[in-house]
């Protein structure tokens, strides 16, 4: 009798293999995010890598956009077109227009998956950063490679509270990402 | 028990005090004041129940009411390790999963460490209780680098919080437990306060990372999740995963254990 | 028609060696191996052989034996009594007396020429063995670069014979009991008396008088009956083909169990720690047998641990995978149509077919076998996107560190299905907590009444010198904690 009682939870167990589990590969890997307001809408940017569900073809790089009067209602709206979840995990970059969103910033901090390790940068243009092609493809892991060649890593996500936090400002020209001339 | 077992008593209760790093409520947004008080309370509370279950030998009355504090105590450090774990489980680990499936397998879990006899369970502990303790030392000197000292001004505070004790209450189930088992003290107060230590250092790198002011929930595990130290030292989350989940099932066990001797055991006699 | 030779217990010689020889005879109806031969012992008493044919020594027999009873001179009228006959006429170098058929039987059985003659109620069992073994070659599952490499055959005598070339003590205590109704398999119990924990003799005594079974044709047949816990997946009793090895657990104050017909001699208690010992760690330099002992242990946690963790990073926690890593699994497992859990258990159990294919199979298809496996398996399957790369070399890298640990082959493998499925459902947590119940579990475990981790649970340098590492051989003062006897040196 006993071990009919064993070999039940053992035999569930075999029987719900793979359950509640996601595929690494069957969602979008979150690089960056961006936020920007225009009056009292906010828009929300998120560049992600997709994988493709054939061998034959390569993954490749979405922008994604959504608009809303606060960035969780532009969050809903967006998640509301996609085919596929969206994977924060990965995140590498937090992008502000112009300056730093309070309120975007707590959005983010509810999100369970994201790592306070994020780095927060602002910049002048968002939809011409997010639009353009960046040298190695992915504009958070670019973004994050600048920051870190430049000796610039104190502007992470967990470090927001700290006297000397600033967010630097990073625009692209060309391609190629830079500072802001005067913080160079 | 022969006192062989010393070392483990030690592992045993260092990491039931580690336990409280996967407490779920935001303490830590009050600075290093309140768990420096309650580490040094529980201290003092386990010695007064030393003597108190010593005395209880002669006194049944006093041997009455000390068991139902401890049982109190214990169910209080089991409900809130179970429901703590839990939701770390719920909204960190594995969001996805079915609460009934997560539920079901937390109880079965803790029923398998509840059947393992005493012996297993003290080495369990040693061999854990090393991992945990190089888990501890590895965090904290790999995230060095990301360490603002400022925020000492405002952690140490003196602001005492309520919730913060009932994180270290439970403890006082050790001295039944230890006395009931094995015996010899001495390594209970040793283990106890090398918890208490781990805590308070786990705690200052929250804090001094994370900084002071904030109510994150487990904010040990996002500090920890924020160091890169070369390529080598970088997410190292998974380890804070093995931690809570160490800490969290001994105390859960440990518990349990000693509110089913108090009940079901007649005439328990502590060495 | 009576099983066993015990049956014929009450059946006695008369002394009219007409009605013996009928009796054997009769016993034997229905063999066609068995021989008998009239003889007259100094052409006057008349005597019979019986023997089986193929398992004496005919030479031995003819000039021990034939030849000493025909050239025998008796005075006349003289009957000589059995006791005689082995005294003063027989040259055989081994000869017993007995009136007791299940012993005469058993020496016919064995390989004994019994000898009955008329007038005695008594008759002579005389040693003249001659069936062939195997004979001494190094076992190839035991192999060594440097020490002995000698080996166990099937005669329980003559591995006993090198047992006992070790150890040249007359400590060395050799006790013998037959098990098996019908095989009544001679086996023998070998321990040293100075040394031995006379609890665990007892209770291994209790064990063995327990087992009720027709016939024993290996060890296992025993070590199943006696062990713990038929179902742990944990072995708690040792194995070995090798005679050092029996000698030197002998000298740690252990058990050995040598049973006839199997090369194979059991030894007890076994510990956790055992598992990951090689019989050269001991011939080697002490360092060198180190770095292969935390290799072993290394091993195990990898080919237990690395297929589930790698499916529950890939399925549960993105979040630890560095970002280049997770980049590339994405990219490497794009269109692969399975989940990754399936996909883990698939590769599991392709790899333990190649497994035992490659054991079962003839050695000459062999080639063959390992390139369908590398092209079909490696090659063809990734390139057709059925599997990933990256879940290929994890259980691939896997199995190869199972290799290292032969001893604990069957355990590795479920363990590492049973985590691969925990991790596919509760991810991090999930293996965690059957790695925790799998360490429980070792703990819990005793053979033979002694704690199974008793070499490493304590952390003392007695007790770790050979547990983790192999401390030098001027360091190995003390034996194992389960004996009372410490000193190593006396």
């Amino acid at each position: 009798m006993k071990k009919l009682l064993l070999l039940l939870p053992i035999t569930l167990i075999f029987l719900l293999c793979g359950c509640a589990s996601r595929e690494i590969d069957r969602g979008y890997l979150v690089s960056a995010i961006g936020f920007s307001k225009e009056k009292d809408v906010i828009n929300l940017y998120i560049e992600a890598l997709s994988s493709s569900d054939t061998t034959d073809k390569p993954s490749e790089k979405v922008t994604l956009t959504a608009s809303g009067t606060s960035p969780q209602i532009a969050f809903e709206n967006l998640s509301g077109t996609l085919v596929k979840p969206l994977y924060f995990e990965q995140l590498g970059a937090v992008v502000f227009e112009k300056e730093i969103n309070r309120q975007a910033l707590n959005f983010l901090k509810d999100i369970p998956d994201i790592n306070y390790g994020v780095f927060l940068v602002k910049t002048n243009d968002i939809d011409k950063l997010f639009k353009a092609q960046t040298p190695n493809g992915l504009l958070g892991y670019d973004i994050i490679g600048l920051l870190k060649t430049n000796g610039k890593t104190k502007s992470s996500l967990y470090a927001i509270s700290r006297e000397y936090f600033d967010a630097p400002t990073i625009n692209i020209e060309n391609g190629r990402l830079h500072f802001l001339a005067k913080e160079n | 028990m022969p006192k062989k077992y010393s070392l483990h008593k030690f592992s045993l209760c260092f990491l039931f005090v580690l336990a409280t790093l996967a407490a779920n409520s935001p303490i830590y947004h009050i600075g290093l004041f309140s768990l420096i008080l309650c580490g040094a309370i529980s201290l003092v509370l386990i010695f007064l129940l030393c003597i108190l279950l010593n005395l209880g030998q002669k006194n049944k009355t006093v041997f009455y009411i000390t068991t139902c504090c401890v049982a109190l105590a214990a169910a209080l450090g089991a409900v809130t390790g179970f429901l703590d774990f839990f939701t770390f489980l719920k909204t960190v680990l594995l969001p996805q999963s079915s609460d009934i499936l997560l539920f079901v397998a937390l109880v079965l879990l803790v029923l398998f460490f509840l059947k393992t006899p005493f012996d297993a369970l003290f080495k369990y502990s040693l061999f854990t209780a090393l991992i945990c303790a190089l888990i501890i030392a590895l965090c904290f000197i790999s995230g060095i680098k990301t360490f603002d000292f400022n925020a000492l001004n405002t952690a140490l505070t003196p602001d005492f919080q309520f919730d913060t004790a009932l994180y270290f209450l439970p403890i006082i189930v050790l001295p039944f437990f230890i006395k009931c088992e094995a015996g010899n003290t001495k390594p209970m107060f040793l283990g106890t306060g090398a918890g208490v230590a781990g805590v308070l250092l786990c705690s200052l790198q929250s804090i001094l990372i994370l900084g002071a002011d904030n109510d994150i929930t487990f904010p040990y595990l996002k500090a920890v999740g924020v160091i890169s130290s070369g390529s080598l030292f970088t997410r190292l989350d998974g380890l804070v995963y093995f931690l809570f989940f160490v800490t969290t099932i001994i105390r859960i066990t440990v518990c349990i254990k000693a509110i089913a001797k108090i009940v079901f055991q007649k005439g328990v006699k502590v060495q | 028609m009576p099983g066993s030779v015990n049956d014929y217990k009450d059946t006695h010689l008369s002394g009219n060696i007409d009605w013996d020889i009928a009796v054997f005879k009769s016993i034997f109806s229905r063999d066609a191996v068995l021989r008998t031969r009239e003889v007259l012992i100094g052409g006057a008493t008349r005597c019979y052989l019986i023997y089986m044919d193929g398992m004496v020594n005919s030479a031995s027999q003819g000039e021990t034996v034939v030849e000493a009873l025909v050239e025998s001179i008796l005075p006349d009228g003289f009957i000589p009594s059995s006791k005689y006959i082995a005294k003063n006429i027989l040259f055989a170098n081994e000869v017993g007396e007995s009136g007791y058929m299940p012993d005469l039987l058993r020496a016919i059985l064995y390989g004994d020429t019994v000898l009955i003659s008329d007038g005695n109620q008594t008759a002579l069992t005389i040693n003249t063995k001659g069936w062939r073994t195997r004979g001494i070659q190094e076992p190839t599952s035991e192999r060594v670069l440097q020490g002995p490499r000698e080996g166990f055959d099937e005669a329980a005598m003559f591995n006993l014979a090198m047992i006992r070339r070790k150890l040249l003590t007359p400590d060395l205590c050799i006790e013998m009991l037959r098990i098996g109704r019908r095989s009544d398999t001679p086996t023998f119990i070998c321990y040293l008396g100075s040394l031995v924990n006379k609890d665990t003799l007892k209770e291994l005594k209790r064990r063995l008088g327990k087992i009720d079974i027709d016939g024993i044709l290996d060890s296992n047949y025993i070590a199943e009956n006696i062990c713990d816990n038929k179902y742990s997946l944990l072995k708690t009793i040792g194995s070995t083909e090798r005679p050092d090895i029996v000698a030197a657990r002998l000298l740690e104050g252990r058990i050995a169990l040598v049973v006839d017909g199997t090369p194979v001699v059991l030894t007890l208690p076994y510990l956790f720690s055992e598992n990951f010992q090689s019989d050269e760690d001991y011939y080697i330099n002490f360092l060198l047998a180190s770095f292969s002992r935390m290799l072993r242990w290394f091993c195990f946690f990898i080919t237990v641990s690395v297929p589930g963790v790698f499916v529950s990073l890939v399925t549960h926690h993105f979040e630890l995978l560095p970002t280049h890593f997770a980049l590339t699994v994405s990219r490497l497992r794009a269109g692969v149509p399975i989940a990754s859990a399936a996909e883990c258990i698939a590769l599991i159990l392709a790899f333990e077919i190649l497994k035992e294919a490659g054991l079962r199979m003839q050695q000459n298809l062999g080639h063959a076998l390992s390139v369908v496996g590398g092209l079909v398996v490696g090659q063809a399957a990734v390139e057709a996107g059925i599997i990933s790369a990256p879940m290929l070399i994890a259980v691939a890298f896997s199995a190869i560190a199972g290799l290292m640990i032969p001893r604990l082959e069957g355990a590795v493998f479920y363990w590492r299905l049973l985590i691969v499925v925990v991790c596919s459902v509760f991810g991090l947590w999930g293996f965690f907590a059957a790695a925790s119940i799998f360490v429980l579990r070792v703990f819990g475990i005793t053979s033979f009444g002694v704690d199974y981790t008793s070499s490493f649970a304590l952390p003392r340098a007695d007790t770790l010198k050979d547990a983790f590492v192999r401390v030098s051989w001027k360091d190995m003062k003390t034996r194992p904690l389960f004996n009372k006897n410490k000193i190593r040196k006396g």
